[in-house]
């Protein structure tokens, strides 16, 4: 893909190291409009990204820029904040807060002075995301998936053209994911958002593009139909296991499902789906050597 | 988020006060959050004062058709309905569903908020630092800590002894602040960093607001120890708050305080041993609170600057 200066989100070279590890290693990725989600296994460099991208975090190394600016300049990245939403992964909420009180509070952090004005925003975004009826109720009190709500309703205050969402789907029921699946589409239709997550089918619902991770590295960039299509013709229901295949499970029928190059005996090819093509790439994300990247473009 | 609505008939009911207690209930949840319903009650509200607008005297026909009986009037004498836009102004159902939730949902004004505004503070920055996340809890402990102090002092001083005064008060300060802000620097510090408001601004103001919360300290020393015991202890409880709250810029804010903590008791018990616990307020060692105290805040604030946060989220 190339960068171009009304790119939203853009990173060359960036690198973050913990001690030894590297989050994020020489990670070159620009992101447009609409939503990219941004898959990979635990410790795969997501989160780190994110908070990079939410101004948080400051790389070792390489060049940042979000919507159009460099958030390494304080006066720039106080700019950037302005028309930015966040929600980390890690929650934490002052104790004693309702929820309503919370938002309130991000509010006016985020410059929302008028007090009028602001509670008609804060009560707007807690009835976008479902918590209206429990607005005035303490953050301690509410489960974990409203919870993870609050803090997606700040993140939505202002409707913000850069929002970052650490996994806003974790810890809901269908019903609410489906729900706020179309509160995110809405939204998405006028700003970029970047959503990590482990749910494929929410990758696959919401995202026109996605990022698959590993151990800091980027190891596909496309669209969802192009990483589907990574595992046609290898997706195979069979009697059983196949012990060939990069992986393989049980389904409701009672039949397995085999992910793979090897055909097992009597196996039926059947249609891939996201998560099928998650699991061949991790596959060959982690047999293959380190610099190893497969991109829908490169492909 | 659900996006069904109250059926006609159900919604025509509860206005009219036939709909059971279960399905009112549920009804009325729905109502305080749906635009489109609360429409609806409103457009069944004109129907209703039709319905209990005085109806003309008519004589049913059974009793009219009986001998003797006036003749009942002709149906062009019965008046129309009212006409739903001559009906009695009706109170505006948003404004009122606003209102009640206003009520239920938003915050009162804090006492402290008040009374920082009448100090001047302009009202966001009144309403971040009396809502600061822990602050209620740094404020109680700041205050039970002075309380105690105040006891503690009180019997010192009957002893003839202003240790432990000298020892503990520089800290209180210090560990109220650490308080005020937990091992991280707050528990939404991760939220608020990606806000557009100047972190050391807030970390600032509410420094300033806890170090007014153990200003008893400085009354109950006044009161109680020598002149001088009384106001030596506060250069180095300003130098030290400062320079836990530069350091907090790397480390968070509790491993500066317990640092520094541990080093105050450490000189304070070896200089009463070797002499006198008021070597450590010697001049060249209040200089060195000096010296905190003016290079803590603006390192405070370049930190924060440069970071965008502070604490161990930023590495």
């Amino acid at each position: 893909m190339t960068a171009t200066s009304s790119t939203p989100v853009s990173l060359r070279g960036v690198t973050k190291r913990y001690r030894s590890l590297a989050a994020l290693d020489d990670v070159d990725l620009d992101l447009g409009p609409g939503i990219t989600g941004l898959l990979g296994p635990n410790g795969a460099g997501k989160t780190t990204m994110l908070r990079v991208m939410a101004t948080v975090l400051r790389p070792d190394a390489g060049e940042v820029r979000l919507l159009g600016r460099d958030p390494s300049q304080p006066d720039a990245r106080t700019e950037v904040r302005r028309r930015l939403g966040y929600q980390p992964q890690e929650l934490g909420f002052p104790r004693g807060f309702s929820a309503f009180a919370f938002v309130n509070y991000m509010a006016v952090l985020k410059e929302w002075a008028d007090r009028g004005t602001r509670t008609t925003e804060v009560r707007r975004v807690l009835d976008l995301v479902g918590l209206g009826d429990v607005a005035a109720k303490r953050i301690s009190r509410l489960s974990g998936g409203q919870r993870r709500r609050v803090a997606l309703a700040q993140a939505l205050l202002g409707t913000p053209e850069l929002l970052v969402l650490d996994e806003p789907t974790t810890g809901l029921d269908p019903e609410q994911r489906a729900s706020l699946r179309g509160v995110l589409a809405d939204i998405a239709a006028t700003s970029t958002m970047v959503i990590s997550t482990h749910q494929t089918e929410d990758v696959a619902a919401l995202c026109r593009r996605v990022v698959v991770l590993d151990a800091g590295r980027v190891h596909f960039d496309g669209t969802v139909p192009d990483l589907v299509s990574l595992a046609a013709g290898r997706v195979w229901m069979a009697a059983g296991p196949d012990a060939e295949a990069q992986a393989s499970w049980r389904t409701a029928s009672g039949r397995y499902r085999n992910v793979g190059e090897h055909v097992p005996n009597g196996a039926e090819l059947v249609e891939p789906s996201l998560e099928d093509a998650y699991l061949l790439l991790r596959g060959a994300t982690s047999t293959s050597s380190d610099d190893a990247t497969t991109s829908a473009e490169v492909a | 988020m659900s996006t069904r609505h109250v059926r006609p008939d159900d919604l025509r009911a509860w206005v009219h006060g036939e709909a059971d207690a279960v399905t009112s209930m549920s009804l009325e949840q729905h109502l305080l959050r749906c635009a489109q319903c609360q429409a609806g009650v409103a457009a069944e509200l004109p129907s209703m004062a039709y319905a209990v607008s005085p109806l003309p005297d008519v004589t049913p026909l059974s009793d009219a058709a009986r001998p003797g009986q006036p003749e009942p009037p002709a149906l062009s004498d019965v008046p129309d309905a009212p006409d739903p836009l001559d009906a009695p102004d009706l109170p505006d159902l948003a404004a009122v569903w606003t209102a009640v939730r206003d009520e239920i949902e938003v915050p009162r004004v804090s006492v402290l908020e008040r009374l920082l505004g009448r100090l001047g503070l302009p009202p966001g920055d009144a309403m971040l630092v009396a809502a600061a996340p822990a602050l209620r809890g740094s404020w109680i402990c700041a205050v039970a800590l002075a309380v105690a102090f105040a006891v503690g002092g009180a019997v010192a001083a009957r002893n003839g002894s202003v240790m432990i005064f000298l020892v503990v008060a520089p800290l209180v300060p210090v560990l109220a602040v650490a308080t005020a802000f937990g091992p991280e620097g707050g528990p939404a510090l991760e939220q608020e960093s990606s806000a557009p408001y100047p972190l050391a601004r807030l970390l600032l103001l509410r420094t300033a607001a806890v170090l007014l919360a153990a200003l008893p300290v400085v009354l109950v020393g006044q009161f109680v120890f020598p002149e001088s015991a009384a106001w030596v202890w506060l250069l180095p409880a300003l130098g030290f708050t400062a320079a836990v709250l530069a350091l907090s810029t790397w480390f968070g804010p509790w491993r500066p305080a317990s640092a520094i903590t541990v080093v105050w008791v450490i000189a304070t018990g070896a200089a009463s041993r070797l002499d006198t616990i008021w070597a450590v307020f010697a001049p060249q060692y209040l200089v060195l609170y000096v010296l905190m105290l003016l290079i803590g805040p603006p390192v405070l604030v370049l930190r924060a600057r440069r970071l965008g946060t502070i604490g161990r989220i930023a590495s």
